[in-house]
Parts: structure tokens; C-alpha cells; sequence
């Protein structure tokens, strides 16, 4: 449990982080999100005392965090950086090995976690004793989550982690970072300003904005319930795109016809499942079925679209 | 080319031992720049505010010539090994300095941030990560400085280190080519080399690198070994020779075979000589007779009873072709003929050297006090007279005295070409007509010029009348110059001794500088 009470970081000539407060519960992923100069880095680094602020206090697990050695605090929170900031005269196995080492784990218990992380992360064993410069960005950027991973640490910060990226891999790593169990029981804070980014991989995101936080919730509440002009703005130019992720098949199941019988081989989608990845998972034409207790709803892309845009029409509020 | 093989083989012995000195002085200072640049380098790093005042102090020694550096150090370290190796280890510095500066800080933000926010203590983010990523630009710096430093050595010999410089500045001296070649061609190449291995060291792939750097970092010390080579034993007094005085046949060889003086010499600039005297660093120098800092320094020169040095009366040397074209040239300049005594040239030589008065004005209140003064003419000039001069002041003043003189008592413009490196740098250009006359020493006219047998030696050695009359007729056939009469002073070399310790030793004569050695000799 991370808890971050009236955080204030104030330059000589501007306010960088104004009375920020939040808490992540343990196994949850907080998204910080905002454009450039909003704060949202700020307020990560006085997690792990990179910038100590002004104002305002940390609590890791009911403690804060200064009363902590500075060392060993940011030794038990794993941080992962844009760019990787993988060391280019380590090797791989190096770079993954330097919070262990700090840690003074024994070679052998080194090595065996390497392994481990090396197959986690689908990187070639080979590359152990190559260079970074030596791996693609998309393989770098795994090196990087495995170096931050490496001495398990309950907490993970990550500072815009994808950012180097082409969009393509970007997409695929982020995919991949989803479904990693290693990272699902981890608390996380990340800082990205990409709002696809935050929606798929946050459970929560704080929208900030000139260093104060603007609205703080789940996607589907930052979305259909924006706090203000400010949050209902940002999200304008991507609504749609939004609405087909965050929208799921419970939430149109009002809306699907139920007359229709179902064949036997009908491809069951859990209700959970966002109108997008829906689309996705029906081939042309097929057919498939969202169940929730008995009320069972038949599915092509055509009646999902249609309920969809119904939706849209009357959107809860 | 055989005269230089022949030179080197005959040499060999000293070479080596010179050159091993070089890498020495070089090894040690670098060492030490090294101890102390690095951390310094490092910490300005930390200190932004410090950097600037710390890199301009370091950017400021640099500039200072080596030679005025040597001068400053002599009052604090006196001479020898330790203000070479301080004059060295602050050229070092400021590369080595900068070099770990600017590499430090050229390592990337994110990922010192990166190394902090996983745990790196201060110190481990600057071993495990700043150091070993500036690496290459540091070495670049030792590489600059080791190069500086191997060309900066040869300065040492100018106060009495030792190294490569010996040969280069002796030969310069004595005018030798193969000397000087002997000197410059290993120093030179040593420069190459050096250079070279580092580079070489430096395109090793990074972990290699860093093993090869750390294997020349403990090298260091074996190479600064190389100074600690055993000294000869010294006799009691300790002698500072200029290079030309060691080598020419009528400095230190002349003295040996006269007297069969046998002291411990080591080799000096001879402008630094005085103020190693002076501070007791040396006991004996090769001084001139009338150097101003004789009086200003309160040293003695010792009778040379035995007649050993030459004499060196002073006399204007003249193209003929230039005393054809002005005829009233001659009898303007011959008004200074013996005007001109030992001690009224210390005394004007001591004005300049010691009270710091411009020449000019030195060479004005002697013209007025002998009553030679005279305004200067106004209205145009009808030609022109280019006066030459060596690089030290009493030529300063006498170009100076000459100037005057003939702008006072002819219709003639007189421009001055002072400080023309020696004596074949003046003569060459006298007789290239590029100057049409310089004060010149009869003594130097017949032993660097015209370099007669030994026999002519032998039938004129000790008489300067003869010697004025040799000199003159010899130089007006092969040369067609004009040796002038002599102004009065014979600017001899002499031997020096501070005059109170003279005085508590008894020694005022040559002779008896000899028997002092010898009785302690006897003792030990």
C-alpha cells in the first residue's frame, strides 16, 4: 500500500507538483497521466527521493518513506526509465544483476534469477553476455523491466517505459506487459502521457494537469464521468477509440437482442471483454455469445456495432 | 649523417641514460597529475560553482611559458629534479583535469539517474558507472598530457634535471648539429611513441581497456623509477655551468687543462644561473665579467691567474661595404673607444638587469654623462643603418649607445634588430647585409667564427692585442668586415662564487679554488 499525502514540490519560479494526494492499494496499477510539464514525473521521482519535495509526505506500507536509508528504500522499489537507462558497458547479465549485486546475493542465486527473468521476458539466453547496443529497442525494453524486476520488489516505478518505442512494438510490448503475471501482483506506479497507454494498462489513472491532479479513477469513470471541462477535453480526440476499449459486452448486454437460439459451438466471450477485443475475437462473419447468470446474448459484429452505437446515443451517466 | 652515427655511437652510454631520465621526469610528474587531477577532476563535478575558478587556475599555468615557470620555481624549490617535476606536473594538469570534468559530465543524465534510483550509493554511481563511461575521455587527457610532457622535459636540462634536453640545448649552445639531433630526434620520437601506445591502449575494446589503463596506472611508478638512477659523488662545492661553457674549448675544457680543476657540475640555463647562486643552490657559476648581477647579487669573480680565458674585448663589427657608403660612419663610432671599462659596463648592465631601467634610458645618461650626447637633428634622414644585437643586455644597451650616438652625429636613420638569438645568427646576418653591424667579442670572432689551428691558438693565447689584430685582419679578407677599436671591457667568461662564502673560504683566485677542492678531497 503507497500512500501519497498533499505532495508539494515548489521551484523558485513555479509550482512543479501542488498538493498531490493518492493511494495505490497493493497488486494495483496507478497510471500518472498528463501532457509534458504537468507534474507526472515530478511526483514519481519523490516516490523513490530522486527530488525530495517541498511539502507533503510518502507512505510505503504505513511507513514514511524518509525515515527510511535513502539506499536502501530505492533498493526495494524496482524503477524502470525511459531510453532503459541500461548501462552500456555492462552486459546484459550485468545490467539485470546490479540491484542483486547492491543487495549482496550470492553469485549463484544471481545467476539462477537472471535465468528466470531471461525466460519470463522471452529474451535469447545469448544475449547475457551481449551489450545493449548489441539488442533491439523492443528488446531492450524487456532487459529494462527485468533489471527493475530483478530483486522482486513489491513496488515498480516506471517513467515513461515505452517511450523510445516504434508504435508497433510499443503495442506488442504493452501487450505482452499485461499479461505478465510478475507484474500483475506488483504495485505500480507509471508515468506515460499516452492515453491509450494508460487505458490499457492501468487499472486506475490520475489525470494531472499544471501540477494538480485533475480527476483520479478507473478509465470507464475518467471517461463517462469526467470531473471537469479539463478531463473531458483531453480525452475529445480519442473517444471513440476509447469507448470501443473501455465499453464492455455486460454493459451493452441490455442492449443485445436475446430471442435468437444459440448453436452448440457458439464461441462464449466473458462479459468483461471490451467491444474492441470482442470485434477482434469474431472472425468475419462468425457468430459468438456473452453470458452473464442466465441472460445469454448472441453476438455477430453486426448487432455488436449496432448496440455499440445505441450506447453511444445514451450513454449512462 | 656519418658525423651524426659516429656522434650517437660515441654517445651511447649517455643517450641511454638521458633517455631514461626523460621517461623519468615525464612517468613521475604525470603520476603525480594523475594523484591529483583526477580527484580534483572529479570533485569540481560535484561542485559546479568551484569548477569554473578550478579549470581557470589550471587553463592559467598552462599559458605561463615554461621557461618564466622554471624562473618562478627556483626561489621555492631551488633547482634540480623537484621544480622540473612541479613545472611538469602543473602542464599535466590542466588536461587530465578537464578531461575528467568533461567526461564525468558528458555521461548521460538518465543514466546516473537511472544508477541512483536502483539503489547506487554516490560513490557507486561514480566507480561503477561515471568513471568507467568517462574512461576513454580521461585517457584522451594523459594521452595529451604525456605527449606535453615528454616535448616540456626537455626544459628540464635548463636547471639541472637532466633528460633529453642536454643535448638539444648544449648543442644549441655550441652551435653542434649533431648534438642538437641527438637530442631532438629520440625526444621526438619518444613524444611518438608514447603517443602511440596510449593510442593503442585506448582502441582496446571497454573491459580490456580498463584492465590495460589500470596496468599503465600502476606502470607509472616503475617508469618514475628511472630518476631514482644513482648520482656520481659530488665534491663539497657544487658548480652551475651554462651548456656552452661546459662544451666550448675555452669554458670548463680550458679551465681542466690549465688548472686541472676537477669540480661536481651540473648543467643550467645560464639566465637561471644567477638566481642559483644566489639562492645557494650552486656554489660556482659561469659567470661573464661585467653581467650586472654581479653587483646586484654581491658575488666574486675569481682572478683566472693562469690566464686561461680568452679575452673578449667588445668592438662594433661593420660591413665594409656600410662604412664605404657612409663614410662619416667610422669616426662617429670610434668616439666610444675605450669609453667603455669593465666596471662602467657592470654598472650599466646592473642598472638594466637589477633596477629593471629601460636600456635606453641607460644608454642616453651614458652618452650624456661621457659627453658623446647630441640632440638629435631634426629634418629628414639621407639613409638608413640597421644595428644588430644579441639576446642579453649589455648587447641591448650597446645597440642602444650605438643608436644614439650615430642619430646624434650624422644625418643618418638607425633601426634597431635586437635580441638575434647567438652569435651565428648575428653574423649570418651581417653578412647577408640584413644588419649592418652588431657589437661583437674578438674572443668569439676568433674561436666560433674563424676557428684557427692549434697552433695559431698557441701563438696568440692570452695577448688581446694580438688576438684584436688577428681577428681584424682575417676578418676583413674572408669577410669583409670591419672590426672597429675596442669599446674597453672584456666580457670574459669567469668563474663565480657568492663573495661571503668566498671570503670565509679564502678563495680569490682560480689556483686557489683548485687547492680548496683538492684539500677537501684529501679529507674524505
Amino acid at each position: 500500500m503507497l500512500t501519497v499525502q498533499h505532495l508539494t514540490k515548489r521551484y523558485p519560479n513555479h509550482t512543479a507538483v501542488d498538493e498531490v494526494s493518492f493511494s495505490v492499494r497493493e497488486g494495483e496499477t496507478l497510471v500518472l497521466l498528463g501532457t509534458s510539464g504537468c507534474g507526472k514525473t515530478t511526483t514519481l521521482k519523490m516516490i523513490n527521493r530522486l527530488i525530495e519535495p517541498t511539502a507533503g509526505r510518502v507512505d510505503l506500507n504505513g511507513t514514511d518513506i524518509r525515515r527510511q536509508n535513502v539506499h536502501d528504500l530505492r533498493r526495494t522499489i524496482g524503477y524502470v526509465i525511459q531510453e532503459t537507462g541500461l548501462f552500456p558497458h555492462y552486459t546484459i547479465a550485468q545490467n539485470i544483476a546490479v540491484v542483486p549485486q547492491l543487495l549482496g546475493w550470492a553469485d549463484q542465486r544471481i545467476r539462477q534469477r537472471t535465468a528466470e527473468l531471461l525466460a519470463m521476458l522471452h529474451l535469447p539466453e545469448a544475449s547475457l553476455h551481449q551489450y545493449p547496443d548489441q539488442l533491439s529497442g523492443g528488446q531492450r525494453q524487456r532487459v529494462g523491466l527485468a533489471r527493475a524486476l530483478a530483486a522482486d520488489p513489491p513496488v515498480v516505478l516506471m517513467d515513461e517505459p515505452l517511450g523510445a518505442l516504434d508504435p508497433v512494438t510499443r503495442a506488442s510490448i504493452r501487450r505482452e506487459f499485461r499479461h505478465l503475471d510478475a507484474l500483475r501482483q506488483k504495485t505500480i506506479v507509471m508515468v506515460t502521457h499516452d492515453v491509450q497507454e494508460a487505458f490499457e494498462l492501468g487499472d486506475r489513472v490520475c489525470l494531472m494537469d499544471k501540477g494538480r491532479i485533475q480527476q483520479i479513477g478507473t478509465p470507464k469513470e475518467l471517461l463517462l464521468r469526467p470531473a471537469n471541462d479539463f478531463v473531458r477535453r483531453f480525452f475529445d480526440d480519442q473517444r471513440l477509440t476509447l469507448q470501443l476499449q473501455t465499453v464492455t459486452l455486460q454493459d451493452l448486454l441490455p442492449l443485445l437482442a436475446t430471442y435468437q437460439p444459440m448453436p452448440s459451438d457458439t464461441l462464449l466471450l466473458p462479459p468483461d471483454t471490451s467491444v474492441s477485443d470482442a470485434l477482434k475475437a469474431m472472425a468475419e462473419g462468425q457468430t459468438a455469445a456473452v453470458q452473464l447468470a442466465d441472460v445469454v446474448g448472441p453476438l455477430t459484429s453486426q448487432n455488436l456495432l449496432s448496440a455499440f452505437g445505441q450506447w453511444r446515443q445514451s450513454p449512462p451517466s | 649523417m656519418n658525423d651524426f652515427l659516429t656522434f650517437i655511437s660515441e654517445q651511447a652510454g649517455k643517450l641511454a641514460e638521458q633517455t631514461l631520465i626523460h621517461l623519468g621526469l615525464t612517468g613521475l610528474s604525470l603520476l603525480i597529475a594523475l594523484l591529483v587531477g583526477l580527484p580534483l577532476g572529479i570533485l569540481i563535478t560535484r561542485y559546479n560553482r568551484a569548477a569554473t575558478l578550478v579549470l581557470g587556475i589550471a587553463g592559467v599555468l598552462q599559458t605561463v611559458p615554461s621557461i618564466a615557470l622554471l624562473g618562478f620555481l627556483i626561489p621555492v624549490l631551488g633547482i634540480g629534479v623537484w621544480p622540473a617535476i612541479v613545472a611538469l606536473f602543473l602542464y599535466a594538469l590542466l588536461p587530465i583535469i578537464r578531461n575528467t570534468y568533461v567526461g564525468i559530465r558528458e555521461v548521460s543524465s538518465t543514466l546516473k539517474e537511472a544508477a541512483l534510483g536502483m539503489g547506487m550509493t554516490d560513490w557507486q554511481v561514480l566507480t561503477r558507472v561515471e568513471l568507467p563511461l568517462a574512461l576513454p575521455v580521461i585517457f584522451a587527457g594523459v594521452r595529451t598530457a604525456a605527449v606535453i610532457n615528454v616535448g616540456v622535459a626537455t626544459l628540464a636540462a635548463y636547471i639541472a634535471a637532466g633528460g633529453l634536453g642536454e643535448f638539444i640545448f648544449g648543442g644549441i649552445a655550441l652551435n653542434n648539429v649533431n648534438m642538437i639531433l641527438a637530442g631532438a630526434i629520440p625526444a621526438a620520437l619518444l613524444a611518438v611513441l608514447v603517443d602511440a601506445g596510449l593510442a593503442r591502449l585506448q582502441r582496446l575494446r571497454l573491459a580490456r581497456f580498463r584492465r590495460a589503463a589500470l596496468l599503465f596506472g600502476l606502470l607509472l611508478p616503475v617508469l618514475s623509477a628511472f630518476y631514482l638512477i644513482p648520482k656520481a659523488s659530488q665534491t663539497k662545492l657544487l658548480a652551475g655551468f651554462a651548456h656552452e661553457f661546459i662544451g666550448r674549448a675555452d669554458g670548463y675544457p680550458g679551465l681542466v687543462k690549465t688548472y686541472g680543476l676537477n669540480v661536481s657540475t651540473r648543467l643550467l640555463d645560464q639566465n637561471l644561473m644567477y638566481e642559483a647562486i644566489h639562492r645557494k643552490q650552486v656554489d660556482i657559476i659561469s659567470g661573464y665579467s661585467t653581467d650586472g648581477r654581479l653587483k646586484a647579487y654581491n658575488l666574486r669573480v675569481l682572478t683566472d691567474d693562469k690566464n686561461s680565458f680568452p679575452p673578449y674585448y667588445a668592438a662594433p663589427l661593420v660591413r665594409q661595404v656600410t662604412l664605404q657608403n657612409h663614410p662619416e660612419l667610422q669616426s662617429v663610432l670610434d668616439l666610444l673607444a675605450g669609453k667603455l671599462t669593465d666596471s662602467v659596463m657592470t654598472g650599466l648592465n646592473y642598472r638594466v638587469d637589477y633596477l629593471h631601467q629601460l636600456p635606453e634610458q641607460v644608454a642616453i645618461d651614458f652618452l650624456k654623462q661621457t659627453r658623446l650626447w647630441s640632440e638629435k637633428a631634426p629634418g629628414s634622414r639621407t639613409g638608413q643603418l640597421v644595428v644588430g644585437s644579441k639576446i642579453f643586455s649589455e648587447q641591448y644597451i650597446l645597440a642602444e649607445i650605438i643608436r644614439h650616438l650615430v642619430e646624434g652625429h650624422t644625418r643618418l636613420q638607425v633601426i634597431t634588430k635586437t635580441g638575434l638569438g647567438g652569435t651565428k645568427l648575428c653574423f649570418d646576418a651581417l653578412r647577408a647585409g640584413a644588419i649592418d653591424l652588431y657589437p661583437e667579442y674578438i674572443g668569439t670572432g676568433l674561436l666560433v667564427i674563424l676557428q684557427p689551428n692549434q697552433a695559431t691558438l698557441d701563438s696568440l693565447k692570452g695577448n688581446p692585442e694580438a688576438v684584436y689584430q688577428y681577428v681584424a685582419r682575417e676578418f676583413r679578407k674572408r669577410y669583409a668586415l670591419n672590426w672597429l677599436p675596442p669599446l674597453g671591457f672584456n666580457n670574459t667568461y669567469a668563474l663565480v662564487m657568492r663573495d661571503q662564502q668566498a671570503g670565509v673560504l679564502g678563495i680569490r683566485t682560480i689556483s686557489e679554488l683548485k687547492g680548496y677542492l683538492k684539500s677537501e678531497r684529501a679529507k674524505e
